[in-house]
């Protein structure tokens, strides 16, 4: 039998995945209708802030993954958004992990190597956070003014070969 | 060889102990962890082995670990940790960003911002300059805070004995909070709960802004 191939293109852009920490607790908390108004709130805050060539690939329940074609628009977008999301009366705490590199884009998802390394990211950065990998920060680096990097240091993620470098961004407005 | 300034270590699935003494170089037991100097950084990959690391006080120090245990031991400079699953236990450092997602943090003291972020394990801090934590479902108790401070915890409980000395803001969905007030200070308290009136006994004032908000746990401002 020939192998199946999956019709698939190869695409180069920055990864962001974004997550509602305490999502599960504050259902429960407050009933499912408040639990939608702040998925509302989280989505129209994401989606207003979205450059126009970049776009919503999938919708997680409690976050989004994000695909941009430029780097710097990707950070300053994750930085923006950090900003919007902590001026917001709603408990909204939302951490957020971008890495760039090359995707499998199949249909308008995308897959890979590189999407799996953006989600680990994620889970290691706190309410409130951007978190980005080496690959990343080599384009963006002084090019998004008023940003700071902190090194977090080479982090062995579960999965993973090889430790990435990760650093921790942010913005004199938090 | 200059004296390291900077220590990274890796492993994948080993504990990792470092120790700081008075010496001026970085020495390691595990005879099959790779060593390599850079200016005055020393990186150690420890595959998956376990390592104990002694190195000069006051260095600074890296680490990443999947599922060991990360213990620094002494007077250590900037210190960063990130580990999927093991526990950490810090004696003393400049600065702190600790991170673990299933294991606990225990921080004797930090002279100036101890941040941490956990998931599932407990967070404690005797001393600290600054905090910021932020917590899934574990307990976090902080002990004296001579800065201020911002905590966010899911479920979990805060319990801090001493603060005051800057301002210190509590976000929690369902845990309960204790801030503890240190003598003399009188703070802007702004206490959010609702499932129930906040206890305050203390004095306020503006010495500093106090913020708690809570969608289901007790607030309560006391007296350190």
């Amino acid at each position: 039998m020939a192998p199946v191939r999956a019709a698939a293109a190869v695409v180069e852009g920055a990864v962001v995945f974004t997550d509602i920490i305490g999502f599960t607790e504050f259902t429960a908390l407050r009933g499912d209708e408040e639990a939608l108004a702040l998925l509302a709130a989280h989505e129209a805050v994401v989606r207003d802030l979205m450059p126009p060539d970049a776009r919503v690939v999938k919708d997680l329940g409690d976050g989004f993954l994000l695909w941009f074609p430029d780097a710097c628009a990707a950070l300053d977008t994750c930085l923006r958004l950090q900003n919007e999301l902590q001026a917001r009366e709603e408990p909204l705490w939302v951490r957020i992990g971008l890495h760039w590199g090359r995707q499998m884009q199949r249909g308008d998802d995308v897959v890979g190597h590189n999407v799996n390394v953006a989600a680990r990211i994620m889970d290691v950065a706190g309410p409130g956070e951007v978190l980005l990998s080496e690959a990343a920060l080599a384009l963006t680096g002084d090019k998004v003014p008023g940003v700071t990097f902190e090194e977090l240091g080479p982090v062995v993620m579960r999965g993973i070969p090889e430790p990435v470098g990760l650093y921790r961004a942010t913005t004199a407005a938090g | 060889m200059a004296t390291p300034h900077g220590l990274r270590v890796t492993t994948r699935s080993g504990s990792v102990r470092v120790e700081a003494e008075d010496r001026d170089d970085v020495v390691t037991d595990s005879g099959r962890a790779k060593l390599k100097h850079e200016a005055s950084i020393v990186s150690i990959d420890a595959g998956s082995d376990s390592v104990n690391v002694r190195c000069p006080i006051g260095c600074d120090v890296v680490v990443g670990s999947l599922s060991g245990s990360v213990e620094l031991v002494g007077r250590l400079g900037q210190v960063r940790v990130t580990a999927k699953s093991g526990s950490i236990h810090v004696d003393e450092v400049s600065s702190a960003d600790l991170r673990t997602l299933s294991g606990s943090v225990h921080v004797e003291r930090c002279a100036g911002e101890c941040r941490i972020k956990l998931m599932s394990g407990s967070a404690h801090v005797g001393e600290a300059g600054a905090v910021q934590i932020a917590s899934k479902s574990g307990k976090v108790e902080v002990g004296t805070l001579t800065g201020g401070g911002d905590i966010h915890v899911v479920s979990g409980g805060v319990e801090v004995e001493e603060a005051g000395r800057g301002d210190l803001f509590v976000k929690s969905l369902s845990g309960s909070v204790r801030v503890g007030v240190a003598p003399g200070i009188r703070p802007s308290a702004r206490l959010k709960s609702l499932s129930g009136k906040p206890l305050v006994s203390v004095e306020t004032g503006n010495d500093c802004v106090i913020a708690v908000s809570t969608l289901s746990g007790r607030i309560e401002l006391t007296e350190a």
